[in-house]
Formats: structure tokens, C-alpha cells, sequence
């Protein structure tokens, strides 16, 4: 048997996914030079990218969406809480990320996968954190969850699942959690004599419409939508949306997040071997301008698909 | 994970199905009474099966009754856990879990411990252990909606992802739940 370094000797001799298996730097290189990869793409493309909203009957908002392998379903149920005293004509968003036993051999029950909370942060930092301190550019306009000034405005709770962790697992769970925001029908609520907000079923609403809060089942207005592309930085080249496989052997992430106008939302770098050139972050920024596009694409399509339904 | 750090007041759900006394659904003098959705007393809920649904498990099923669904992941056989004994025949290990908007009202997503322990009762029967000793194979469950009868569903779909997985089993496993009501009657309907 040869020894690692001397690969090249082997590759002629050993069976492709053994070699894949042993050498899978030298493997993944081989490809790079010819400036393809394993699964056929060009470098700087993406996977195939569905989305398909309405997933989750029992909640107000749900979207699933996939990356290649990669699944994320987002679903959102709408609560009614006492606004806070600083803002009382302003709703909330709860965001949560979840990676369940049943999405990658690496998590298990009580051994929760390191890069949750990560994707968790990354998700309540783009959607909560743009909406807040931009009110006016943000997705969300946190005023039209209000319903009773100082009284009682939503909740939304988004909980996001990874069903399926194949790489670019905060890319998939951003286009869930947006896909799922413009699903999103608020329903029609009232107040009743107990001042709780119920909603406005057909059975009870004849009775009630004196006290309408809002009369109409409403989606929120999404000013500008974030979309995000993750990049593997290896030597010169930018792999765009990786696999878990290249993702766990070229270890230099950087993710994009862009917004519809093309304005940078936020940019993660978090360390690794390879140092990023200026020429670097702007070809990932080139990609993932390019990237937006397509989805935004892809988002449109599925909200025109739900209304001809 | 609060839109506004340090805040995290107390909300509740509008649905006003909470406060609502619930409507009878069976009416013991009406001898022709059908079910809501308009299904026979033993007739199930159309039903959606499909094999390979997570590409990072080594089997997986996805399962649709109605509004149910259920997706399973198997794992293994692989490592045991390391303060586990020696053991001459495989382990099987299950966990069942609902997502935090499955139910009406929101949850918490934690493990359903009855459901996990009933779900290993209900394989460990059918899988053939011998065939892998000294390991452990995982059977990961998550009911993303729960539309009634759960475990059943799950039970049978996760019998379908350990065929997925290629573990040596006697026979696939199938499961329903019933409901006898009305001792005058006696009746009983599939839920599933």
C-alpha cells in the first residue's frame, strides 16, 4: 500500500469511491482543476431549489423548502401577547431553529448538533434584527402585528426544522423562514366580552363583528425579502452552495445575505484555514447577487402557484 | 429567541377551540350517523407512503393519514453508546418527537417518552437483532402535523424505514387504533 502522499501513484489502481473515501482533499482537487464537481456542477452553481408552500395545515404560515438534499420546513403560529411598554403598538417574532435526531447521523437525542444554535443566531439576527433597528428598509414592519394599542398584538412564533442536512443548512432555513412569511394569513380576530382576542370562526363571527379587531384575514406587507448564498473558500476557488461533503473537507465558509435591492444584510466569515482576498468577498457577493435573483424567482412562482389554487 | 432580547412575555393561542365545550360527536339515538369527514366506521384515512425521504439517514419513510404526518429516519446499525454492555444481539432505539406547531395550540417539541417506548415494543418484535450484534439501530420519529392517531402512523412508518434501511425484519409492521363507543351499540370505528 502507498503511503498518503504519494496518491497519484494510487488513483490509477484503487476503485473511484475508495479513493473519494481515502483522499477526499486530493479527490475533491482533481475535480476543481477541471473546474467541475463531483456532483456535476459548475463551481459556481447551486442546487436545484424548491419551495412549496402551505405544508403545515395546523399553523397560520408554513413553507418547505429544499436545497438539493438539504429540507427545511418553517411554520409559523400567530399568539396574542400584551405589547411591551417601549413599544405598545408593535407585535413580536420568535425565531427558533431545530435539528431533530431524524436530519443528520451526527445528532442525537440528548447530543444536540453544535451548528444549531449558530444557524439559530444567524436567523433571529437577519429576520428580528433587520425588522427592529430598520424598521423602515426591514422585511417586516413590526406595527402590522399590532391589534389593540398597549392591549394585545401578535406573537409570531417561527420554528424552523431541518428535515434533511445536506450542507447550506442556513441558506435553506432563510427560504424557509421567508417562504413561510409571505405564506403567512393572519387570521380574523375579535375582541370578546373577557377582553381576549379569539379568532373569527364562522359560527361565532355574526355576534362578534361589533368588536372586529381586523375583519379580514391579512398577509403581512414584505417590503424587502433577505436571500442568502454560502460559499466554500478553497485556495483560488469559490465553491457556491456546498454539500455537507465539501462543507466537512474545504472548511472556509462565507455567507452573503442580500436583500431584494440588492443591499448587503450581513456577511459571515467564522474563521477557517483559508484568508479571503477583497477580490473573494466580491465574487461571493457577485454570486450571491446572482443567486437572489433565481430565488426570488423561485419565491414568486410558488405565491403565484398558491393563488391560482 | 425573542424578537426583543430580554423580553419574553406570556401569550396565548385565539383559537377559540381551548374554551369551547366540544360538540358531541356521536349521537347515541341516531342509528345512521356517519362520521364528519364522511368516512365508513372501518375505513381509514387516505394514506401516503414513500420510501426515502432523508438522504443523510440510511433509511427513512415518510407517512400521510389526512392530516398526519410523520416522517422516520433509521440509523445504524452503528457504535453503541460507549457505556453500553456487551451485547450478543443489536439494540434498538426509538425516539419519537412532535414539532412545536403539530398540535392546535403550540408546544414544546419535546420527546414523547410513552410514544418512543411504545414504538420500541412495537418493532423490537419484528426486527430480527441477531443479525446485528454488539450495535444499535436508531429509529428517529418527527410528527410534523398531528392530525389524530399518531403512533399508529408512526408505528407503520417506521416499519417501512427500517425496510428502507435494509435491516433483516420477520415482517413489516402495521398498526391502526380503534375506538369502541357506545356500549349499546357496540361499535367500533378505525381511526386511522
Amino acid at each position: 500500500m502507498g503511503l498518503p502522499d504519494a496518491p497519484g501513484d494510487l488513483s490509477s489502481e484503487v476503485d473511484v469511491d475508495a479513493f473519494r473515501r481515502l483522499f477526499p482533499l486530493r479527490f475533491y482537487e482533481r475535480h476543481l482543476t477541471e473546474s467541475i464537481r463531483p456532483d456535476g456542477r459548475p463551481l459556481g452553481r447551486a442546487r436545484d431549489t424548491t419551495i412549496a408552500l402551505g405544508a403545515v395545515a395546523s399553523a397560520e404560515g408554513s413553507a418547505l423548502a429544499k436545497i438539493g438534499s438539504t429540507t427545511m420546513l418553517a411554520a409559523i403560529k400567530m399568539e396574542v401577547m400584551t405589547p411591551s411598554m417601549d413599544s405598545p403598538d408593535e407585535g413580536c417574532i420568535a425565531i427558533d431553529f431545530h435539528m431533530p435526531p431524524i436530519c443528520s447521523p451526527i445528532v442525537r437525542p440528548g447530543r444536540p448538533a453544535e451548528i444549531a444554535p449558530v444557524v439559530s443566531k444567524q436567523l433571529s439576527d437577519t429576520i428580528s434584527r433587520h425588522v427592529i433597528i430598520f424598521s423602515v428598509s426591514g422585511m417586516i414592519n413590526l406595527k402590522e402585528l399590532s391589534l389593540v394599542s398597549g392591549k394585545a398584538a401578535w406573537m409570531a412564533y417561527l420554528d424552523i426544522y431541518c428535515l434533511d442536512a445536506d450542507g447550506a443548512l442556513f441558506d435553506a432555513a432563510l427560504l424557509s423562514a421567508v417562504a413561510a412569511f409571505s405564506h403567512l394569513q393572519i387570521p380574523a380576530v375579535s375582541l370578546n366580552d373577557d377582553g381576549k382576542i379569539v379568532v373569527v370562526s364562522e359560527e361565532n363571527g355574526g355576534k362578534l363583528e361589533k368588536d372586529a379587531v381586523n375583519k379580514e384575514r391579512m398577509k403581512l406587507t414584505l417590503k424587502s425579502i433577505p436571500f442568502s448564498l454560502t460559499c466554500v473558500l478553497h485556495k483560488n476557488y469559490i465553491l457556491a452552495d456546498p454539500t455537507a461533503e465539501e462543507e466537512s473537507i474545504m472548511e472556509t465558509v462565507v455567507t452573503v445575505v442580500l436583500d431584494s435591492s440588492s443591499q448587503l444584510v450581513s456577511l459571515y466569515k467564522p474563521g477557517g484555514p483559508v484568508l479571503a482576498y477583497t477580490s473573494a468577498i466580491q465574487d461571493c457577493v457577485a454570486l450571491t447577487r446572482q443567486r437572489m435573483k433565481e430565488l426570488q424567482k423561485i419565491l414568486d412562482e410558488a405565491n403565484s402557484g398558491m393563488e391560482v389554487d | 429567541m425573542a424578537g426583543k432580547p430580554g423580553t419574553t412575555p406570556t401569550t396565548y393561542s385565539p383559537s377559540p377551540t381551548t374554551q369551547k365545550t366540544r360538540r358531541p360527536i356521536f349521537n347515541e339515538n341516531d342509528v345512521d350517523w356517519v362520521r364528519p369527514d364522511g368516512r365508513g366506521f372501518h375505513q381509514c384515512r387516505p394514506a401516503f407512503f414513500r420510501t426515502g425521504a432523508v438522504n443523510a439517514a440510511s433509511g427513512s419513510a415518510y407517512a400521510e393519514f389526512g392530516n398526519t404526518k410523520v416522517i422516520v429516519s433509521v440509523f445504524g446499525p452503528r457504535e453503541s453508546k460507549k457505556a453500553m454492555m456487551y451485547s450478543d444481539i443489536g439494540r434498538l432505539n426509538c425516539s419519537v418527537s412532535h414539532t412545536t406547531f403539530a398540535t392546535p395550540v403550540r408546544g414544546q417539541g419535546s420527546e414523547h417518552k410513552d410514544f418512543s417506548s411504545m414504538l420500541h415494543k412495537s418493532l423490537e418484535g419484528a426486527i430480527i437483532l441477531e443479525t446485528f450484534p454488539k450495535t444499535t439501530v436508531d429509529v428517529f420519529a418527527l410528527v410534523l402535523e398531528s392530525g389524530g392517531s399518531d403512533l399508529p402512523v408512526v408505528i407503520s412508518c417506521a416499519s417501512l424505514a427500517l425496510a428502507d434501511a435494509g435491516i433483516l425484519m420477520h415482517d413489516l409492521v402495521a398498526s391502526v387504533s380503534l375506538v369502541c363507543i357506545s356500549s349499546k351499540h357496540f361499535r367500533t370505528f378505525f381511526r386511522g
